[in-house]
């Protein structure tokens, strides 16, 4: 079945299967492996991306409903060589360490941001139930979403 | 981990939608996908063939009517959680609504959704029996009408017909004297809900209940009515013994299982305090509104 | 592994991001049922196409085991646990390799299984060629006779059995060029994977290769060779194309390895003064349906350690290994260590109720002022001064006072033996190193480039740490046990003191310079034995809800770390281990029914801990330099050896309810009566 949507800007066209997820679309037929699975029931977020500006689980999603839509991946966040307020805050509060939920925890922080940008520590915490992470015990990750607040506040970044 | 095959019909408008369900005997009906795809997924479900609604712009809406707000059956979670009509006209709506599973389910999976899956651990049937609601299921043969007494019929069993498509909940504003309050426990690290408990009452005069719904959720094979309890507080000023007794009341209403999770003796329990709770908080904003507070009686 | 600057853009590498030409992709029939007898298979690969045992590679692994307790690759006459693979099939794709599984027919007779360790003690063995469900059975220490002490307390406790759950998934893509086979894989040790599959596979060892992949996370789980990757390079091998398999994690919940489940019974001889005189023990691991894994070794390795911290000069356990029909058991952060420190602390907390002395008190009368080797082979210096200073750090007396909190000393083991391997090449300016261990989340980067910076007095951004490649050093060991810094750091530098010799040859003299303007390459193996041991305390204080949900308020660590390497790297370690501990406590099990089916299928179920369930931190880092060159000693399982005892003694002393076993439910911490009519 062909579907048409915008990825990180670009028009893509592909034909699939009906009962193939978003996020195996975007992780095999376009490359985009960025995004994660990693897990079947819809608990984790490693499969978070944008669609059409929210934060959504790609794993619970068909491709086919993806059409007409505008997706944003972890790799569409920043210009190529550019990182984004979030990539940036997570590099530089270690807010990741084997870096598998990485780019869900980054989108996610994204489309928080994006409503608001005045978030505190608990309200973070409870907006974050939806990507698990197994290594970093969550508070770096608070500590970068509370510093790319700080940057996107107008704050400065480390060196300025 | 991955679907089986399925054919899949993306309708233009829900006219199109319901000739497809008349038309097939095995098509199933897909919005928010929340639960559906993961059933599908694990292949515990399976399907012949989809009809995806989640485009239908048309049932996508909050308004409100005169002494209702209608709300179509695909608004989304996320957004009955933030929406300012329901914010201000049914927060118990809203309260409700920002409690289930997390943000980014919350920005695909719909009420019709929630509603429909009737899986007795989800927040919204319970709220809806306290709410009073009514749902509206369309099909080529018209609009049925059915109140949320009547809705949900047994675990995963809602009373839609195989051709009908829920397309509004329709939700009576409550009056000036009135408060309404969801409480509910999860499992602390996340997931399902132990127990819930929806009520809504208006007072009279000043300090009695005359009107009360109390919904049950997680406790039963589907959202109940604990209709014992409710009528232990109508016509009452909610002392704490007629508040414990009318949460007792509402647990020997409630059918808890034992599971992994819990225990039913450790539901009971739960219940009961979440029971109280929803009843002292929802008669607290009643009198607030009402102009009057509590240990003013 | 991919730096942070690459894993925050999706740069990622990982295995299911590998895809090679003509790809296949493999899904696995695994038996529904927990014991049955097999009585035909039809369809896939199965034990008819690949009749092989694994078992004996990975941490704790060990292969002097009897052989016919080894878990086949394919199941053979009969299945032991729900979730053994009996069957495979390939497909171009997930999808359609999955709706290959309902084409494999396998027929089943049910039989009664084995579902806890007592069954299993007293019950027939679950393996034809064995006499019982005891893989080894071993005492630790000389016996002696019961001193005529004051005080005598006995309890038992149970640490159930938890899933390791890295946020990725086990996975594999082999690839077979008719020649040499190399497989991808998310693993922990390329070294232990080859040898594993040169063995299973009769493969010559010039012929296989392993390369690690990025790895996202491991805790463990990713040690062991498993039957999945043998199948899967077995496939490659006689399809001659590529094979990829990635578990699902309903896959990983029910059939990988879970860590923990142990039972001790634990007596203490003590004065009235809290001098513990004597220890008797009783350790007994649920190893699951199959020796030759971390099960195999679990009992003795926390026999070794029970005494912890404290000069217990008597000192005897008995250390048993049992089947049952469950997933066998693999490592899980900690590996023992959480477990032997979990029944010693709790008893040191019986203790201190039984004499009438704090918490702190009774354990510091039994910490040590010199050098101590305990009768179970436990080496630990004095552990006195570091104790006594942790106490006052920790503000226990003012938290315990004030919070209720809860206290916990222990010993850090790590897993030194037998050291590690190192290669350190310079080509153009530029500093290649391999480690033999492989790195998942510890940012190994980190410290190689300070400790190269430092040895070699070069810029550290020269430095770069490749993945795990079996082509690119002679051998290795792995990543576990907290021994990365110590042994990968060892031979680091040793590497790096070879290659300045080189240089030093060549010129006359090292310097900097001649170094990266010429070509090296210097591989050692530094090896290491004996014990490395580090001290650590953790303090804890809870508040418990009216529902009996804990939430964890504080949690503080106080632990040695020789010499911090990477200061941010260290706090990220105790941060993740921590929350790790407070799961054990509060929410993480693996539990199956009286029938074997696996209850916990889900993440939810499996309780991983989520960004509301973590407290606030303080963290103190002393550095009392190891002997070793870099003066760093263990510390990944530092957190979730000490974090879950003071947990649990935060939520005796708010709750008044005795604790005996992890994980706590709510539960059994609510005052609960029927609500009367």
């Amino acid at each position: 079945m062909r579907t048409r949507f915008r990825v990180n800007g670009k028009d893509v066209e592909v034909d699939v299967e009906p009962r193939r997820l978003l996020v195996s679309v975007l992780r095999d037929e376009l490359g985009l492996t960025g995004t994660h699975v990693g897990c079947d029931t819809t608990n984790c977020g490693a499969c978070t991306i944008l669609v059409n500006g929210d934060a959504v689980k790609s794993c619970t999603m068909l491709a086919v409903q993806a059409d007409g839509a505008e997706i944003t991946t972890v790799e569409g966040l920043a210009g190529d060589d550019a990182l984004h307020p979030v990539q940036q805050a997570f590099v530089e509060k270690h807010g990741l360490q084997c870096g598998f939920c990485t780019p869900g925890m980054v989108v996610t922080a994204c489309w928080l941001l994006s409503k608001r940008t005045d978030w505190t520590d608990p309200e973070l915490r409870r907006h974050l139930t939806g990507n698990l992470c197994r290594c970093t015990g969550y508070k770096n990750i608070i500590e970068s979403v509370m510093r790319a607040q700080e940057l996107l506040n107008g704050g400065h970044r480390e060196g300025q | 981990m991955y679907p089986r095959s399925f054919e899949y019909f993306s309708p233009q408008n829900l006219g199109e939608a319901l000739e497809y369900l008349n038309q097939s005997a095995e098509a199933r009906i897909l919005a928010g996908g929340q639960s559906l795809i993961p059933a599908l997924k694990l292949r515990t479900r399976s399907v012949r063939a989809l009809v995806d609604i989640t485009p239908l712009k048309e049932l996508r809406y909050i308004r409100q009517e005169g002494g209702v707000l209608r709300l179509g059956a695909l608004t989304t979670v996320a957004t009955v959680a933030t929406d300012q009509k329901v914010m201000s006209l049914v927060p118990i709506l809203r309260e409700a609504a920002e409690q289930i599973a997390d943000p980014l389910v919350r920005n695909r999976g719909t009420i019709g959704g929630n509603l429909c899956q009737a899986d007795p651990t989800n927040d919204l049937p319970a709220v809806m029996l306290a709410l009073n609601a009514t749902v509206l299921a369309t099909s080529l043969r018209g609009i049925r009408r059915m109140s949320a007494d009547s809705f949900f019929v047994g675990s995963g069993r809602a009373s839609l017909a195989r051709d009908e498509i829920l397309t509004e909940i329709e939700v009576p504003v409550p009056g000036q004297r009135t408060g309404s309050a969801y409480r509910k426990v999860k499992k602390g690290s996340g997931g399902f809900s132990i127990a819930g408990a929806a009520t809504c009452l208006s007072v009279a005069d000043g300090s009695t209940v005359d009107r009360c719904r109390i919904g049950l959720s997680a406790v039963g094979p589907t959202a109940l009515r604990a209709r014992d309890a409710e009528r232990t507080l109508i016509g009452n000023v909610p002392t704490p013994t007629i508040v414990d007794r009318a949460a007792e009341r509402a647990v020997n209403a409630s059918q808890p299982s034992d599971d992994l999770n819990a225990s039913k003796a450790y539901r009971r329990t739960v219940l009961h305090t979440l029971v109280k709770d929803s009843i002292t908080a929802s008669y607290e904003v009643a009198l607030a509104r009402n102009g009057t507070h509590a240990n003013e009686i | 592994m991919s730096g942070p600057e690459l894993l925050v853009k999706g740069g990622g590498h990982y295995v299911d991001d590998i895809t090679l030409p003509h790809m296949c992709h493999m899904a696995v029939v695994r038996s529904p049922h927990a014991r049955a007898k097999v009585l035909s298979v039809t369809g896939g690969m199965h034990a008819h196409d690949l009749r092989v045992l694994v078992g004996g590679f990975g941490e704790g692994a060990r292969s002097d085991v009897n052989r016919a307790t080894l878990h086949p690759v394919f199941a053979a006459d009969t299945v032991n646990y729900v979730g053994q693979p009996v069957a495979a099939v390939f497909a171009a794709d997930g999808y359609a390799a999955e709706d290959k599984l309902d084409e494999v027919d396998v027929a089943y007779e049910k039989l009664r299984p084995i579902m806890t360790i007592d069954e299993a003690l007293s019950g027939p063995p679950l393996h034809a060629g064995t006499s019982s469900n005891v893989i080894k059975q071993a005492w630790i220490g000389d016996d002696f006779v019961d001193p005529a002490s004051p005080v005598v307390l006995e309890d038992e406790f149970i640490v159930n059995r938890i899933a390791n759950n890295p946020l990725e998934p086990r996975g594999i893509v082999a690839d077979y060029n008719g020649n040499r086979l190399t497989a991808y894989i998310s693993t922990q040790a390329v070294f232990s994977m080859k040898r594993g599959l040169c063995n299973t596979l009769k493969l010559p060892p010039a012929d296989v290769r392993v390369v690690q992949a990025d790895t996202g996370g491991a805790f463990g789980v990713k040690s062991a060779l498993y039957p999945e990757y043998v199948m899967a390079a077995h496939a490659a091998m006689t399809y001659r194309r590529p094979v990829k398999w990635i578990e699902s994690r309903s896959e990983h919940l029910a059939a990988s390895q879970p860590g923990r489940g142990v039972r001790a019974k634990m007596q203490l001889f003590a004065g009235t003064d809290g001098r513990i005189d004597a220890l008797r023990a009783d350790v007994v691991t649920d190893a699951g349906a199959f020796g030759g894994t971390t099960g195999s070794s679990s009992p003795f390795f926390i026999a070794m350690q029970l005494t912890g911290p404290y000069g217990i000069t008597r000192a005897r356990v008995r250390a048993t290994s049992v089947m049952t029909n469950k997933p066998p058991q693999g490592p899980y952060r900690g590996a023992g260590r959480p477990e032997a420190a979990f029944f010693m602390e709790r008893m040191m907390d019986a203790l201190a109720d039984a004499v009438g002395k704090g918490a702190d008190e009774v354990r510091l009368t039994n910490t040590t002022t010199t050098r101590f080797t305990s009768p179970l082979g436990l080496e630990i210096d004095a552990s006195r001064p570091f104790f006594t200073k942790a106490v006052t750090a920790l503000r226990y007396k003012e938290k315990a006072g004030r919070d209720s909190a809860g206290l916990c000393f222990f010993v850090l083991v790590p897993g030194v033996t037998p050291g590690e391997s190192a290669r350190i090449r310079v080509r153009d300016g530029a500093i290649a190193v391999w480690l033999g261990g492989n790195q998942h989340g510890q940012a190994h980067g980190a410290f190689v480039k300070r400790l190269l910076s430092e040895e070699l007095g070069v810029a550290a951004d020269r430095v770069t740490l490749n993945a795990g490649d079996s082509d690119a050093l002679t051998s290795g060991v792995g990543t576990w046990g907290s021994r990365s810094a110590i042994v990968g750091g060892a031979a680091v530098v040793a590497a790096a003191r070879k290659v300045k010799a080189q240089v030093a040859r060549e010129h006359g003299t090292y310097t900097p310079d001649a170094l990266l303007g010429g070509s090296y390459d210097a591989e050692v193996f530094d090896a290491r034995s004996g014990q490395l041991n580090s001290f650590g305390a953790n303090l804890a204080a809870v508040h418990i809800d009216r529902f009996g949900q804990v939430a964890v308020r504080e949690c503080a660590a106080y632990y040695d770390v020789g010499r911090a390497l990477t200061p941010g790297v260290v706090r990220g370690q105790i941060v993740g281990g921590s929350v790790q501990g407070i799961g054990q406590v509060l929410y993480e099990a693996v539990v199956h029914d009286a029938d074997g089916n696996l209850l916990t299928k889900d993440l939810f179920d499996a309780g991983l801990p989520i960004a509301e369930n973590a407290p606030e931190f303080s963290i103190t880092i002393v550095e009392h330099p190891s002997p070793f060159p870099h003066k760093a000693k263990g510390l990944g399982e530092a957190p979730t050896i000490g974090v879950p005892p003071a947990v649990v003694r935060a939520i005796e002393n708010v709750s008044g309810v005795k604790i005996r076993h992890t994980p706590v439910t709510p539960e059994e911490l609510i005052e609960h009566a029927e609500p009367s009519v």
